[in-house]
């Protein structure tokens, strides 16, 4: 068994993990910016 | 930075524990099972825990359908809705997952398996949820009959994942018969991925449900300007 | 006080129905096509599984038809009437009774005209009747509750059909199952557990429309 292909494929999803995990991120730093603007535009 | 981390801690945490199940998934010694199953068994981490983690973002649901009904505050049915929303992708992702599995390991996507159908009709149910909150315009009629028509959904699951199965017997899907084969008798090591695999995509879950509501409150403020 | 409501309101229902003839004659013309149309085009004789599913499908079509008007009828000056005279579960529950007897008709019917043109199938008919007995309450009951909660809304009867179709479900698959042994020589202590889960199903769908119910109503 040739064990050093898993780890592509380790290497593949850990990959769209992260990614997804960053773009996650993304949106929620997008979205309390927001909240903030209407915070803001309230007083 | 601080902050940052006092606030959001958990979400770091949900994405860890998904990794580690990615990666742990992938190296630890897995049982030799009977059949053609093979090392695809590794798929027990990426696909039953997504009906895990769908049932409790259904159960969530009915949580705040059942404290709308209670309190009538309307922020309740708003985390109903979209819990019922991550749940259907949970579900869905499921669903096709399973598919994949089944064509690969048994030659047809479908079979006529209690859990198979229970599962898909549990889906068709939720499904209607969504179609019956878009067709009533008012909020507070929209919210009372959604989460009454919840209940009842979340009866069905119940009844259709976890009573069911059990009354049939014989097929190809683990745990029918009365057999729970995939939950107690649980490799150790396996579940050693499986569980904090569970936690961090229901973490996920509520990550998802989080952003969502936010950006439903943000769209209702932008809609109403000034309202106190 | 309670059972005098609900008697009140089903008589009042049954008076109604003697005058108008409107849901009966409904489920009569729906029945008695829909299995003329199987009739017509299985020209040969079928065998019983078919008979079975066909038997089934049309019981539970003809079953959402009936029930979903039952809460269409009446205008909604007349509903706040009923508001204020009858608590809401004793509406409820007189509309599940009104139902149910509508559903046994039905049944009855369905049986009589699918024995004459389909040929009769079955072996064991005190189980069958049991199975009948049983999934008419059953519709009765889900597909009432179900129907009040579709009547609040705009667009009746697609949206009914389907929220009804996973709420049905358990139900209809149970009463498959029994009847296909009342079809084949299945004796009656075989299928008490399935029986049992029938009786089961309906008792936690009455409890829930009682408790949810009066949530409905406040319009």
């Amino acid at each position: 068994m040739e064990e050093s292909k898993i780890f592509v494929v380790i290497l593949v999803l850990s990959t769209v993990l992260i990614g997804l995990g960053i773009y996650l991120f993304m949106l929620d730093r997008r979205i309390k910016k927001m909240e903030n603007e209407i915070k803001s535009n309230k007083d | 930075m601080n902050s940052f981390f006092k606030n959001n801690w958990w979400k770091l945490l949900g994405l860890t524990l998904i990794l580690y199940s990615i990666v742990a998934g992938f190296l630890i010694e897995v049982p030799k099972l009977q059949g053609n199953i093979g090392e695809s068994i590794r798929n027990l981490f990426f696909h039953v825990v997504m009906w895990f983690a769908m049932m409790v973002m259904f159960g969530n649901s009915l949580v705040r359908s059942l404290r709308y009904l209670s309190t009538f505050d309307i922020k309740h049915d708003l985390v109903a809705y979209e819990s019922v929303n991550i749940g259907l992708l949970f579900g869905m992702l499921g669903i096709v997952t399973g598919m994949e599995w089944a064509n690969f390991t048994w030659g047809t996507p479908w079979t006529n398996d209690p859990q198979l159908n229970g599962a898909a009709v549990t889906i068709l149910a939720y499904f209607a949820y969504l179609v019956l909150r878009r067709s009533i315009d008012e909020d507070n009629k929209r919210a009372r009959i959604a989460a009454v028509y919840n209940v009842f959904a979340f009866v069905m699951l119940i009844v259709f994942i976890g009573i069911l199965p059990k009354m049939a017997s014989g097929s190809l899907h683990p745990g029918a018969g009365g057999s729970s084969s995939t939950v107690s008798s649980l490799d150790p090591t396996m579940r050693l991925v499986f569980y904090p695999a569970i936690a961090g995509w229901i973490i996920i879950g509520y990550w998802l449900i989080n952003l969502k509501v936010r950006m439903a409150n943000i769209r209702q403020m932008l809609d109403n300007p000034e309202q106190s | 006080m309670l059972l005098d409501e609900i008697r009140f309101l089903v008589l009042k229902d049954i008076k109604l129905e003697f005058k108008q003839r409107y849901a009966i004659n409904g489920i009569l013309l729906y029945v008695v096509s829909t299995i003329f149309v199987s009739y017509l085009s299985f020209s040969k004789i079928i065998d019983s599984a078919t008979w079975n599913s066909l038997f089934w499908i049309i019981m539970l079509f003809a079953s959402v038809n009936a029930v979903s008007k039952s809460f269409v009828q009446e205008s909604s000056s007349r509903q706040l009437y009923y508001y204020t005279i009858a608590s809401p579960q004793a509406i409820i529950l007189s509309k599940m009774i009104y139902n149910f007897m509508l559903m046994g008709v039905l049944a009855i019917l369905c049986l009589v005209v699918f024995t004459a043109l389909m040929g009769g199938f079955v072996v064991n008919y005190p189980l069958f009747i049991c199975a009948l007995l049983l999934g008419s309450f059953g519709f009765a009951s889900a597909l009432t509750m179900i129907a009040a909660i579709a009547s609040r809304t705009n667009n009746n009867f697609a949206l009914m059909s389907i929220l009804s179709f996973p709420v049905v479900m358990p139900l209809l698959l149970t009463l498959m199952k029994v009847s296909s042994a009342a079809l084949g020589n299945g004796s009656f202590a075989d299928n008490t557990s399935y029986l049992a889960a029938l009786a089961l199903l309906n008792i936690i769908v009455i409890a829930l429309s009682y408790i949810l119910f009066p949530y409905l109503w406040r319009d």
